[in-house]
């Protein structure tokens, strides 16, 4: 069950109390008596739905809505929805040109409110009323991808703040779309609509982005806003945004000047600053991928040892500069140890390595290393087993003598 | 959030102290209420269809955004056609005994089990949501359990949470001439998504041993810290043969292989050294355990200390009186 509109009270008494509330805005009666006259006394009928309707639309102009307060206005606007659907049955909401999406459009407040305006109608009533007759809507109703795009159109035009509607709005999107019967074309245009609101670049939207492309293929633009998007962000390693749908967008784009620099970033290559092109951020992206071929020089080099010198470690001219590098990449978080100032040591607990899909050797051989480090740890499982065996039965005969 | 609605920002509701929608909310129930609702719930059946509701109790964080439902209990009622009477002192006796325990929680809303939303649900939300005792001045909470199918056969239970948005002119919006045909007895339901949390772990953990005693056997007996530690032990390693069982059989180049495989390559990949080092765990280890029993030792008796101290203080008090 999705929302549902319980009200007690008849049809004839809801109407008149929408007349009283819009009365109550426009300071005079003249609603109430328009809306009176299509129902007979004494009884619940009405004479002339069609004209009944036209006549609450022209009552419930957006001038006289906005007059509402904040919290005025969403009740009201929800009678209003009560009163359409009983008056014009519930196909009247399944209707992606019900004039109930222009009111709310026209209402959404076109500046930011200031902190003093407690009253005045703001986006996120907006968007809950849009949110609300999404919600009434059957499953497969194609007006619900009309409401998806009129809520990204709400939340463009009004600056209101992604990270409120994120993860909410980011999880059940594709599903959504494609229970309401979205062409595919469809639900990539409504993601990447979605995606492209998101302009702090955020670690949630890659990820969203990753399970989007794992079951959705890439066009040229398509990977060119991915690439846009990963390298902008400020997560560094983005080496888990490669599966076999963008492998394969990749390989068939190798041309795209873009694409090569992306190809160089993942694997781990310092990207030079006047490369980078389209308006991206070229020294954050070149620091970036510093950080990175940092990374792919620990992960080659950790089979064999995890403590290295100052002098072995690339990249770094002093060792004040180089300490500078390693602390910003351990707060990134691709890999993590210790610094020893003193000795001039870096010792390596763990690092990011950078698996991208389409390189099947080195995910073979990959592969291969994980098994043994998993052999590696289950024998020593098995020591510490027998440490805390003979530790348990020294206690126990500690106890008993 | 369920596959057949949205949730976006949390609807305006008609309770005074609710504060404007500036968020999504949630709500989290913790395992042993939902055990309780559980339990009450399917009395329902027993009874010819009786309805069965219960006042679920909580916190609610201070913006009205996310409720957490810690417990709940049975209300008793009784519904005859379109009307129903609820046994509003069994509610107040009930609720101001739990605050007794737990003065920091407070009603949060509802529970019941029915297939549809109608004027009876709304009655009982109507009375949720306001008087004392109730969640008044903040909105209600209704949780729905699902678990008959349309021919009355028991399934896999559903939760559904709802949150009365207001419809018309709530009593906040009341001005002077209104000629109000009658007050807020209307809601849209609006649905909320909700999770279930384990709260603690030693929940988790006296769950676990729960689970893996037979349910034969008469007693339970309680392991000490070092067997647990081994039976983790043990558990860790089964773990770890079935991943290379898989990693065996299927490692491929899919894209949820490739997850694994970064999950484990950026994670395993180096080992702290001292795991290899036996005879220097063994030390670690066996420090780590006198430590343990030096601390155990010192806080019984510092706790011995001030029990003593406690008695002379009252024999001392007692002396005086006399």
């Amino acid at each position: 069950m999705a929302s549902v509109i319980v009200v007690e009270n008849d049809l004839k008494d809801s109407a008149r109390e929408y007349a009283q509330i819009i009365d109550a805005a426009n300071q005079n009666k003249e609603f109430s008596e328009s809306l009176g006259k299509f129902f007979k006394d004494g009884s619940d009928e009405i004479s002339n739905k069609s004209e009944l309707i036209d006549e609450l639309y022209k009552g419930s102009s957006t001038g006289v809505l906005s007059k509402l307060t904040d919290k005025e206005f969403e009740p009201t606007f929800n009678l209003l929805v009560y009163l359409v659907g009983e008056i014009a049955g519930k196909q009247a909401w399944d209707d992606s040109k019900s004039p109930l999406f222009q009111i709310l459009l026209d209402t959404n407040p076109k500046q930011k409110l200031s902190l003093r305006d407690r009253k005045s109608i703001k986006t996120s009533t907006i968007l809950s009323a849009f949110n609300t007759i999404f919600n009434l809507l059957p499953q497969t109703s194609r007006t619900r991808l009309t409401i998806l795009h009129q809520i990204l159109n709400v939340v463009e035009t009004s600056n209101f703040d992604y990270s409120i509607i994120e993860k909410n709005f980011g999880s059940n999107l594709v599903q959504c779309a494609t229970a309401a019967q979205a062409t595919d074309a469809e639900v990539k245009e409504l993601f990447w609509k979605f995606v492209n609101l998101d302009t702090k670049y955020t670690e949630k939207s890659l990820h969203s982005i990753k399970k989007f492309t794992q079951s959705h293929s890439l066009n040229v633009e398509e990977l060119k806003s991915l690439i846009k998007f990963a390298l902008s962000s400020e997560t560094v390693d983005i080496s888990f945004l490669v599966n076999n749908n963008v492998a394969s967008a990749l390989a068939a784009n190798t041309n795209e000047p873009l694409v090569s620099i992306f190809k160089q970033y993942i694997t781990g290559e310092v990207v030079e600053q006047s490369k980078i092109q389209d308006g991206l951020p070229a020294e954050f992206i070149h620091n970036k991928s510093r950080i990175l071929s940092l990374a792919r020089f620990f992960s080659q080099a950790s089979q064999s040892k995890i403590v290295f010198q100052y002098s072995e470690i690339p990249n770094g001219d002093s060792a004040y500069e180089l300490e500078s590098l390693l602390v910003t990449a351990i707060k990134t978080g691709v890999f993590e140890g210790k610094l020893n100032q003193l000795a001039q040591t870096f010792t390596l607990s763990r690092v990011n390595k950078l698996i991208v899909a389409g390189n099947d050797q080195q995910n073979a051989e990959s592969w291969k290393d994980a098994k043994q480090a998993l052999i590696d740890w289950k024998t020593s499982l098995t020591n510490i087993k027998d440490i805390v065996k003979s530790s348990r039965e020294n206690i126990v005969n500690a106890g008993s003598n | 959030m369920s596959d057949s609605f949205m949730h976006l920002v949390r609807p305006n509701v008609s309770a005074p102290a609710a504060g404007s929608a500036n968020g999504p909310a949630n709500i989290k129930i913790h395992a042993p209420a939902l055990f309780q609702i559980l339990e009450i719930i399917p009395k329902q059946a027993l009874d010819s269809n009786k309805r069965i509701i219960g006042t679920l109790l909580g916190i609610r964080s201070e913006d009205g955004l996310e409720f957490e439902i810690r417990d709940a209990f049975m209300v008793p009622c009784d519904e005859t056609g379109d009307s129903i009477s609820i046994e509003d002192q069994t509610h107040k006796s009930l609720y101001q005994l739990y605050k007794k325990a737990h003065p920091k929680e407070s009603v949060l809303g509802w529970f019941g089990s029915s297939d549809v939303l109608d004027g009876t649900t709304l009655l009982i939300h109507d009375f949720y949501s306001k008087g004392s005792d109730r969640a008044f001045p903040h909105p209600a909470i209704y949780l729905n359990v699902d678990y008959l199918t349309k021919n009355n056969e028991i399934t896999a239970p559903k939760f559904n949470t709802y949150i009365g948005a207001a419809v018309g002119k709530g009593p906040s919006g009341v001005q002077v001439g209104w000629k109000a045909p009658n007050t807020t007895n209307s809601y849209i339901f609006t649905p909320i998504p909700n999770q279930v949390i384990n709260s603690t772990v030693t929940e988790k953990i006296s769950f676990n041993m729960l689970k893996n005693q037979s349910i034969n056997k008469n007693a339970i007996t309680l392991s000490s810290d070092m067997s647990y530690l081994s039976d983790q032990l043990d558990a860790v390693t089964a773990n770890i043969d079935n991943l290379l069982q898989y990693i065996d059989a299927n490692a491929g180049s899919s894209d949820k292989d490739l997850d694994l495989l970064r999950l484990l390559s950026n994670n395993l990949l180096s080992k702290p050294q001292i795991l290899t080092d036996l005879d220097k765990l063994e030390t670690h280890f066996r420090d780590h355990n006198q430590d343990v029993i030096m601390i155990e030792y010192l806080t019984k008796a510092v706790k011995e200390q001030i029990e003593l101290s406690a008695r002379l203080t009252a024999s001392a008090e007692a002396d005086k009186k006399y």
